[in-house]
């Protein structure tokens, strides 16, 4: 029918529109062709694209819905009916119960779902049966034994609930709702089904008309006569209809702007097809809970699609208890993408995270990607390490790795864990080797910054300073004088602290007089180079407090 | 940091000109520890400011007319150094040739114990310092030949003296700082002149008290590295009264 569109990458959020785009239409098994920086694809895709909008959202983030979280009960009632409720005890009980108040009855009377019953095509009172559910108590005369047949009336009402809930229909507004408030709203607000009193109730009907028919008016039309140009693609357009502040946390979300501001954005306006664009940035970003992330990769469209189906793969992993948006998904699919196709060039990425309502941004450089890709060993040893710190638990890898993504040293990091082995040591859940791998990437993240220029590259000062450590640690043991070497590590942490190597020295000196020993050539190496001090220092005192007794020794990552 | 080490001799006897064979024994411990460490301090420059500056406790001694005659047996030398890895090698080589006898004319020195000294910190912007060693006040006038050793119990002296010092300083911390070295005050505070026998020809120095005020960097460099000329060969070491 009409020519094909071709829409080419701009700034990161128009990509992460039209990979948004991309992925509603992939996942819909249409057809669309990426090029270097642009997508191409004929408009006849735009056909029922509304139930496509909503099936991407719903089939990648189903797992996390409400929707699910009321369906998946049904495996409890199948197993305890096939079972006869033979197995049921008072923990299914109470399973049970918080099931029905924290779920069903929760999500059922929801207003969002309230408002969505009177679409679904049934003769189910919904409400109704929610009502008649009822959680069930044990009085004080009462044994399980005796609830057991109101248990399996309760099973039964919720199982009709929920064949309710999972029918086609049902899933169709329910699993769509959550999606709207979940991930969608993270994105845009306040127009189509996002705005305020919506005169449509279909959320479908409502996106479509929205969005589609000034698209194909605008396909329609003969554009030579428009006197304008799109703020994003630079396409002619009539009039200035369509502006951003649908968008959130973007600067052009005017109606909550200063008055100035609402001058200066007067010339922000877009094609239809760009809006349509902006109405898929959900669907390229990766949500957790309000959080999102979204990587910014110009070198290619297909990079860019590739890099951020990685990570989404990797947060959105099925079945995965815990998710969070710290940069373990992203760690974990740039050292994929290293190993899958050592073609791809390493170039500087743009991270954008969407946290608190704001959009902040982080550029990975090359030499960042490539120092993770070089230390994936020493990283990936540190998945399981941690501390707690006043009843939090902080994982070791997730430091590391914030901090080097904002270009900032691990010395912070090494201290505190130091300091902690020390003092607390039954909070620590690292060991040397683990300190030592924290080191190494220090190492190598300095260097590759260009410090420690004077220091001959072969030469390992990490694994030098922390067998000093240790060599005068045994020492010490020899002479029966171990209980010495706490107070001694926490001069030598203090002195590393404020960057004294006169205190560091003196403490050392006076502790090599005491075994009657010389000071390792490395401790001199150290004087040569601020940067070469601390490194040797901290893995001096780590090897100096190593086997310093412990009772979780070790990698245990049973506490979180 | 500042080191005391007990040097134990074969014999009682010891020639007059003390320094020059500390020196030696500095010289070949440095040498045998670490050889290039040892050419950048004495061979890769030639007149190289050396870090150190050093003094010695001989106890009841007697000054005979050529040696020294020491019952004890034992000499204490107090070693100080601005410079964290001087300070670090010359415990090392102290440590290394410990025990070890170094020949000396008639007689030989051993290493003995080596303690390292507390420093004492600097409160204010004055400070008295007593000599451990003499200062030496010297003037070299264009060609090598012509050297003056003054006192500094008279006002030519003084002068010469605060324009070592200020070289001194220049010296360790640059240009940049001139402005602080142009405040400072110094006064004598009662000055002993003395003849002392360094390499062959008498040389005069000043042991004395002096107060010192200036900004306490300075303080402390002096306190560490000593004051005045020829430190590294066993004058100009101070302390703090
Ligand atoms: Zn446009």
């Amino acid at each position: 029918m009409s020519e094909n569109i071709r829409l080419y990458m701009e700034d990161w959020l128009y990509n992460s529109g039209i990979v948004g785009f991309y992925n509603i239409l992939k996942e819909s098994e249409d057809e669309v062709t990426i090029k270097d920086n642009y997508i191409e694809f004929n408009p006849k895709v735009l056909e029922n694209f509304e139930e496509k909008y909503f099936n991407y959202f719903i089939n990648i983030y189903e797992e996390t819905l409400a929707w699910h979280k009321i369906v998946s009960f049904e495996d409890f009632i199948k197993y305890h009916e096939d079972t006869d409720l033979k197995e049921f005890s008072s923990n299914s009980l109470d399973s049970l119960n918080k099931y029905i108040t924290d779920i069903l009855k929760r999500y059922i009377k929801s207003n969002s779902y309230v408002a969505a019953y009177e679409l679904i095509n049934s003769d189910v009172d919904i409400l109704q049966l929610e009502k008649d559910i009822t959680t069930i108590k044990l009085n004080k005369t009462q044994k399980l034994e005796d609830v057991l047949p109101e248990v399996k009336t309760t099973l039964s009402k919720i199982y009709k609930v929920i064949d309710y809930v999972k029918s086609d229909e049902a899933k169709r507004y329910l699993a769509a709702k959550n999606v709207i408030y979940n991930i969608i709203k993270n994105a845009w607000e306040g127009v189509s089904f996002l705005n305020r009193q919506p005169k449509e109730k279909d959320i479908y009907v409502d996106y479509r008309q929205y969005f589609i028919p000034p698209v194909m008016e605008y396909l329609g039309s003969d554009k030579k006569k428009f006197k304008y140009n799109c703020f994003t693609c630079d396409s002619e357009m009539k009039d200035f209809k369509n502006d951003l502040s649908f968008l959130n946390a973007t600067g052009f979300d005017v109606a909550r702007k200063t008055s100035h501001v609402w001058d200066f954005n007067n010339d922000v306006a877009v094609c239809p097809i760009c809006k349509l664009i902006y109405s898929c940035v959900p669907a390229g970003f990766t949500y957790v809970y309000d959080n999102g992330i979204y990587i910014n990769d110009n070198s290619s469209l297909s990079n860019a699609i590739e890099a951020n189906k990685k990570i989404k793969s990797e947060i959105l992993k099925k079945h995965e208890v815990t998710r969070s948006l710290t940069y373990r998904a992203l760690v974990k699919s740039i050292q994929e993408q290293f190993t899958e196709n050592m073609k791809y060039e390493l170039t500087d990425i743009q991270v954008v995270r969407y946290e608190n309502s704001k959009y902040r941004f982080n550029i990975l450089t090359r030499d960042i990607l490539d120092l993770i890709h070089k230390s994936k060993n020493s990283l990936n040893s540190l998945i399981s390490a941690g501390y707690k710190e006043v009843n939090t638990y902080f994982n070791i890898y997730d430091l590391v790795i914030d901090s080097l993504f904002n270009t900032q040293n691990l010395f912070l990091i090494i201290h505190k864990l130091l300091i902690y082995k020390l003092s607390t040591p039954n909070d620590c859940y690292f060991n040397g080797l683990q300190l030592f791998n924290v080191m190494n990437i220090n190492d190598k993240f300095m260097r590759g910054l260009g410090y420690m220029e004077k220091i001959d590259s072969e030469k390992d000062i990490v694994k030098d300073g922390n067998m000093q450590g240790y060599f005068l640690r045994k020492e010490y043991k020899e002479k029966k004088a171990e209980s010495k070497l706490s107070g001694i590590a926490y001069r030598l942490l203090n002195a590393l602290k404020v960057n004294s190597k006169d205190m560091f020295m003196d403490t050392l000196l006076n502790c090599y007089l005491y075994v009657r020993k010389p000071v390792p050539q490395i401790i001199l190496e150290g004087l040569k180079d601020d940067v070469a001090f601390k490194t040797i220092g901290y893995a001096f005192v780590s090897g100096l407090i190593e086997g310093k007794e412990n009772t979780n020794n070790g990698g245990d990552s049973n506490v979180k | 940091m500042r080191y005391s080490v007990e040097l134990l001799l074969e014999n009682e006897v010891l020639p007059k000109d003390k320094n020059r064979i500390i020196l030696s024994l500095l010289k070949h411990n440095f040498k045998s520890y670490d050889k290039e460490y040892y050419q950048e301090l004495y061979e890769d420059t030639s007149n190289k400011v050396k870090p150190f500056t050093f003094s010695l406790y001989m106890g009841n001694c007697k000054f005979l007319k050529e040696e020294i005659n020491i019952p004890d047996k034992k000499i204490i030398l107090n070693y100080s150094t601005n410079d964290l890895r001087n300070g670090i090698i010359f415990y090392n080589s102290m440590l290394q040739n410990r025990g070890k006898a170094y020949s000396i004319k008639n007689n030989s020195v051993k290493v003995n114990k080596i303690n390292l000294l507390n420093e004492k910190t600097i409160m204010d912007d004055a400070v008295v310092f007593r000599t451990m060693s003499p200062i030496s006040v010297r003037e070299h006038n264009g060609d090598n030949k012509k050297t003056w050793y003054h006192t500094l119990n008279d006002e030519n002296g003084k002068e010469i003296f605060m324009n070592n010092l200020t070289f001194q300083l220049l010296n360790e911390f640059g240009e940049e700082r001139i402005l602080d070295f142009r405040e400072i005050e110094v006064i004598v505070l009662g000055n002993k002149e003395v003849k002392i026998k360094n390499y062959d020809i008498e040389v005069l120095g000043n042991i004395c008290k002096l107060k010192i005020k200036a900004k306490p960097y300075i303080l402390y460099y002096l306190y560490k590295a000593g004051i005045g000329s020829m430190r590294s060969s066993g004058f100009g070491m101070v302390d703090i009264v």
